[in-house]
């Protein structure tokens, strides 16, 4: 196992430097450059065409394309990221800010979708052909099929507009910020993300404690005379749950890309937000940080999944 | 690559949006809906107080993370920040007709026209208290001619006004030759001889004064773009305007409280807040909310915003336009086909359907509140049969297709509205039309290329020197019109010297003749700039900005609100 982990673990520099080759390989490629990207059109009456390419000769931008990555490797190797040709930032900084805001409002949302999620299956399942069940599959359908926007904007309309309860946007009121103001202001993109997000996991959670609950050993746990609780929650839950392990592991990765619309909807400065206006201004720096940044998490996160699976099933052995 | 390659199917386009905003034919009109166009109607009896709040929203897909905009940048946002704490030379009034002096408390053009003198106010100072003085004058002007200051390219801004500002940005020496400071309240410029005098204010209003005793050490050709990332440029900014920042935080909002020592007086409220978002829907529903006092909202939540009694909404005249040159150099695009291509269009059912009557349509890129309306001005008037007519008799080729350059299809249900419905109606008159998507390689909008007809965007209402880029032959460089006849260049050039205002009125009137004559400009409507303000506000008269010469003075020590 051990063995195993370290494996993994040194595999990892090994493939971000194939992620990042190949991404900063097809970000040049495609036409245009930040120097003309970020330009006002309507400046360019004083553009001279040798003051550009000093421009782009300042940023470094005309070195050949492999000099140009060596830079970047070796730059990053010491933990410089560079700074934003948009925003003049450091490119750790802006990774930073954007990842608290998301992984935060993510976070939330992937455990109270699978707390939801899974409570609501259990419940499904157990009540199975029955009006509960019928209608919880009806609400998860609702949830699966429901964009995640939409609904954003069914909770700005009731929940701010027409209730006043919650903030239509951003993360905290000005010249506020205590963690009361920051609970406010996370309710209904929270809200919007983990009730479309809870109805998969709901119906992972249904069919796979049903195919437990008619496993052998389930049977016989009830032949003995243990209470139908006790069946279900301490010998049946935990086998149906690995599925389930598995379907959270997935959502990680999406954790620090981000939730681009709804952060756009409530104005919430994350991480999708930032590497989409990268993408838009063709902000070199600011990409490679993300492609890096989301390089790494994938990676960890999918090894720490891996091993959790593991820990949930004695049977498995790497 | 073909370039029929980038032709897309507009059909296709279509099938992708409703278009009932589009239809026409049974388009119903507004009534009753009126939009004030001065702060006045904001105003009420009450006694101006001081103290209070006001938190102003901004809707831009970039949020401000550098103040140090000493101008212009992609996104206006940076506009309202740096009037907020930050003040120019010179600014236009609020009438928007003269310029006056802001910092300099005067300003003198000599006789020969060939300086210009500013007098700076005495006793200013600083947010952090240091003095005012030339040296401040004189380190801004040659820190925007720095490589990668502020926007991209806009040293050489002041390569035609100023004497020796080419060889500064440029390398060649080692300050501005012209640039002069006798003592601590004076600033001399040289500037090359008979330029329009307006046009050098107006550019003289676009850069925000920085403060030298904090930065000078950024004054350096190598290192000098450092200072963006200076606590100067993001955290802790330190300006002369009517607010001061005291509190930042990266893409949420900019706090400010009132300037003691602002030159026009210490402003009566107590806070500001500013406050970008990333999506302008965003800012109407935070309006809606209360969480805002004021934002600009879209055109689609007009009619709904003018019925909530808690809110004013104004429109002040947008400096732009919605329409585009036409690219005169096409051979089929003769003045014949541009008269009839403008003739074709009901920009007043445009105006009223597809902008909610928030618009108006205009007829001359020439700005008529400095320079008046030219009699001769040609109007086209809605008249599909004259440009029929027109097109006949220019012998227009029914199976060419007229081309629209972008550089990504239009997704918002305004804009593709606007689209159909000039489709429709060149359609009705036998034009067709499709786009032809540039990508970001925007070449085909370039000389010596020039390969587009039209290129639709906001294009400046203004002086002949901020609508020269894309008229005046002898700038021709970018989505450039390429008409040019000896009476219509002369006129170009005589409008650049220093001329009294008759002159100067005769010579832009003789202009918006020949440019509506010749139809150079498909101007469909004024661009949109809805504002909603709470009632609780008063004397606050924003705009949008997207350009700067239009940047005239807010009057923001006068805005209070209800407590």
């Amino acid at each position: 196992m051990s063995q195993y982990v370290l494996r993994r673990i040194l595999l990892i520099p090994v493939l971000l430097l194939g992620i990042t080759m190949l991404d900063f390989a097809f970000i040049n490629l495609t036409p245009g450059d930040p120097v003309t990207a970020i330009t006002d059109p309507n400046e360019l009456r004083a553009l001279d065409p040798a003051a550009v390419e000093a421009r782009k000769e300042q940023l470094g931008l005309n070195k050949p394309l492999v000099v140009r990555y060596g830079i970047w490797v070796r730059e990053m190797a010491t933990g410089n990221l560079g700074y934003s040709i948009i925003k003049s930032q450091p490119v750790s900084r802006m990774m930073t800010n954007g990842l608290k805001n998301t992984a935060l409002l993510m976070s939330l949302a992937l455990v109270v979708s699978a707390l939801i999620g899974i409570v609501f299956g259990i419940i499904s399942a157990i009540k199975q052909h029955t009006w509960v069940d019928y209608t919880l599959t009806t609400v998860a359908f609702v949830g699966v099929g429901m964009p995640s926007f939409f609904f954003a904007l069914i909770l700005i309309l009731f929940g701010a507009l027409k209730l006043g309860w919650f903030p239509t946007s951003g993360i905290i009121t000005p010249g506020d910020g205590s963690l009361s103001d920051r609970i406010r202001h996370l309710v209904l993109p929270l809200i919007a993300l983990a009730i479309t997000g809870s109805g998969s996991v709901m119906r992972y959670m249904r069919s796979s404690l049903i195919e437990v609950l008619n496993e052998d050993y389930v049977t016989t746990a009830r032949a003995k005379g243990l209470k139908s609780s006790t069946v279900v929650m301490r010998h049946a839950v935990r086998n149906a749950l690995l599925p389930i392990i598995t379907v959270l592991g997935l959502r990680i990765p999406p954790l620090f890309s981000g939730a681009v619309i709804i952060e756009s909807i409530f104005s919430i400065p994350g991480i999708g937000s930032t590497l989409v206006e990268a993408m838009k201004t063709k902000d070199y720096p600011v990409i490679m940080g993300g492609v890096l940044m989301t390089g790494v998490l994938v990676l960890v996160s999918s090894l720490v999944v891996d091993l959790l699976y593991a820990v949930a099933d004695p049977r498995i052995r790497y | 690559m073909n370039e029929r390659d980038h032709l897309l199917n507009r059909r296709a386009l279509l099938q992708k949006a409703s278009l009932g905003a589009a239809g026409l034919a049974g388009a119903s009109l507004l009534s009753g809906t009126q939009l004030t166009n001065s702060a006045a109607a904001q105003d009420t009896a009450a006694t101006p107080q001081a103290g209070g709040t006001l938190t102003i929203g901004v809707g831009q897909k970039t949020s401000n993370s550098n103040m140090l905009f000493l101008r212009h940048f992609a996104g206006s946002e940076n506009i309202y920040t740096r009037l907020l704490a930050n003040a120019r030379l010179v600014t236009l009034d609020h009438e928007r007709k003269n310029m006056i002096g802001a910092l300099a408390e005067s300003f003198e053009f000599s006789d020969d026209t060939k300086s210009l003198t500013f007098k700076l106010r005495p006793g200013l100072t600083w947010h952090d208290g240091e003095p005012f003085t030339s040296a401040d004058v004189k380190f801004t002007y040659h820190m925007i001619g720095i490589p990668g200051i502020g926007t991209t390219l806009y040293g050489s801004l002041f390569d035609p006004i100023v004497v020796g500002n080419k060889e500064w940005v440029d390398g060649s020496a080692d300050s501005i030759s012209g640039l002069t400071t006798p003592d601590d309240t004076t600033v001399v410029f040289e500037l090359f001889e008979n330029l329009n005098q307006f046009e050098v204010l107006q550019t003289f209003n676009q850069i925000c004064i920085a403060p030298n005793h904090i930065l000078s050490s950024y004054l350096n050709r190598d290192t000098g773009v450092d200072i963006l990332q200076s606590e100067w440029a993001t955290t802790k900014h330190v300006g002369i305007g009517p607010f001061k920042v005291v509190e930042y935080v990266a893409d949420q909002y900019i706090r400010y409280e009132p300037f003691e020592n602002y030159y026009n007086g210490k402003p009566l409220l107590g806070e500001v807040v500013y406050r970008p978002f990333l999506d302008a829907q965003t800012v109407a529903a935070s309006l809606e909310s209360g969480e805002l006092d004021s934002g600009r909202i879209p055109t689609t939540e007009f009619e709904r915003f003018s019925g909530m009694d808690s809110l004013t909404m104004t429109s002040p005249p947008s400096p732009s336009y919605q329409g585009t040159p036409f690219n005169a150099r096409q051979p089929f695009l003769s003045k014949e086909v541009r008269q009839a291509l403008t003739y074709a269009i009901d920009r007043e059912a445009i105006a009223k359907t597809v902008y909610s009557g928030a618009v108006e349509v205009v007829h001359t890129p020439l700005n008529t509140t400095l320079y008046g309306e030219s009699p001769n001005l040609v109007k086209y008037n809605y008249d599909p049969e004259k440009a029929k007519s027109l097109l006949q008799t220019a012998g227009w080729d029914p199976n060419y297709t007229i081309r629209w350059a972008l550089i990504e299809l239009p997704t918002d249900e305004q804009a593709i509205a606007y689209y159909t419905a000039i489709f429709d109606y060149w359609n009705a008159v036998g034009v067709k039309t499709d786009f032809q998507v540039t990508g970001t390689d925007t070449s085909v909008l370039w000389g010596p290329n020039w390969d587009f007809d039209l290129y639709p965007s906001s294009y400046p209402i203004g002086t002949p020197g901020a609508i020269g880029i894309h008229l005046d032959p002898k700038l021709a460089s970018y989505v450039s019109s390429g008409y040019s006849e000896p009476t219509y260049d002369d006129l170009w050039n005589k409008a650049a010297t220093n001329l009294s205002q008759d002159e100067e009125i005769a010579v832009v009137h003789q202009l918006q003749d020949i440019i509506s004559d010749q139809a150079l400009t498909l101007m469909i409507v004024r661009s949109p700039d809805i504002w909603g303000t709470s009632k609780r506000v008063h004397n606050f008269n924003p705009n949008y900005f997207p350009y700067e010469t239009d940047l005239y003075d807010w009057q923001l020590e006068k805005v209070w609100v209800d407590q």
